[in-house]
């Protein structure tokens, strides 16, 4: 491959980026001889061009080679991707946009009339959203931003918190349950608050260090859940949340030690 | 409103006739993908996007009307080339008898006014 320059890396990262989005529409199109017919097209229109090659040289050849959509053709799209793609025709046209926000007002709306109906808006709000993101295939919204972004904020929102710290809530509930057991509060010489917050950081904790692994793993499983906002998860980021669940669990173990110590001490005395 | 017309009307017809161009390019001989869409570009009327090459001919491959075989290349990575099948040869001198009597007729109508 001819050596790009930074600039045009990153714009060839776009570009293979947004073909990649459209190509997960089409079961028939193989993805690897796609993407083997964009870079060796390219490499042989640069044969011959300083090096590295300049962000502008690149997108030349790019604006010859077309849109990204192009690769996948009208015939090759599941039924999703030919809806998503004629009610989102361009960057330009806005009617997924307008048509998710309306979803989000609606269910908002129903909220005060107590209708479970709002949870169906809901969702399909979230949907929509999701397809505009995925019409777009990776192009910067533009304004669309602030019709697509609360629905897709407030889910994104919800699910990172409760990924995060639901185990937590539910330990720290069966906590206080198991707290009520005669012999569990006798020998864990801790008060119900204590002990509560205790199992809640245990539970926490492993979790964390656990989560962390597998999105080690498969960080796009975070990425395409968050769409955008988790764009830049990457291993690294994954990592240093099992971190954050191993120091959490050294800072309870040293807790716990110095308090199971004073009780002894209490105990003692 | 003319040119909206005009432009609508030759974007239908060069996306009909971009894969018998594909195929008349092939024909009697073996082209890789970038040396298809560079004989393409040279027919000035066709001004298409080259992008749009490389789907019509895996689509033509999938059809079994165009064959590929991958060769090393000295210039850089391997090369993947394509020629016509038999299958291909068929319906390129039938897209080709189809063009010519459509050619032959419109030309034809022009006179008789």
């Amino acid at each position: 491959m001819v050596e790009l320059s930074e600039s045009a890396r990153k714009g060839l990262d776009a570009y293979l980026g947004q073909v990649r989005s459209y190509l997960r529409w089409s079961k028939s199109l193989d993805r690897d001889e796609v993407e083997q017919n964009i870079t060796e097209h390219i490499e042989r229109e640069l044969e011959g061009a300083p090096e590295p090659v300049s962000s502008g040289a690149l997108d030349g050849v790019l604006a010859r080679l077309g849109s990204p959509r192009q690769w996948v053709p009208p015939e090759a799209l599941n039924w999703w991707g030919k809806l998503v793609l004629k009610l989102r025709t361009d960057s330009e046209d806005w009617r997924l946009a307008y048509i998710s926000f309306s979803f989000l007002l609606v269910s908002v709306l129903l909220t005060f009339l107590v209708s479970p109906l709002q949870v169906v808006f809901y969702a399909a709000s979230f949907i929509t959203a999701r397809a505009a993101l995925a019409a777009g295939g990776g192009e910067d919204l533009g304004a669309q931003k602030w019709l697509l972004y609360p629905i897709l904020l407030t889910v994104s929102s919800a699910f990172a918190l409760t990924l995060l710290f639901g185990p937590a809530l539910l330990a720290g509930i069966s906590g206080a349950e198991l707290h009520e057991v005669s012999w569990i509060r006798r020998d864990s010489h801790m008060g119900v608050v204590a002990f509560v917050i205790t199992s809640a950081a245990l539970v926490s904790s492993l979790w964390w260090m656990l989560l962390g692994l597998v999105f080690c793993k498969w960080p796009s499983l975070v990425r395409d859940a968050m769409r955008p906002f988790a764009d830049g998860f990457n291993r690294r980021r994954a990592l240093a949340l099992s971190g954050a669940g191993l120091l959490l669990l050294l800072l309870l173990a040293g807790f716990v030690a110095l308090y199971m110590n004073d009780a002894f001490d209490i105990f003692m005395e | 409103m003319n040119d909206r017309f005009f432009d609508n009307w030759s974007t239908q017809l060069r996306k009909g006739m971009l894969e018998l161009c594909v195929l008349n390019a092939i024909d009697g001989t073996r082209l890789y993908g970038y040396d298809i869409v560079r004989r393409l570009r040279e027919i000035e009327a066709l001004v298409i996007s080259e992008g749009t090459v490389y789907p019509i001919l895996s689509r033509l491959r999938r059809e079994g009307f165009v064959q590929t075989t991958i060769e090393d290349s000295a210039e850089g990575p391997p090369r993947k080339y394509y020629t016509l099948t038999t299958k291909g040869e068929g319906i390129l001198t039938r897209m080709n008898d189809c063009w010519a009597k459509m050619k032959t007729g419109a030309d034809g109508l022009k006179g008789e006014a």
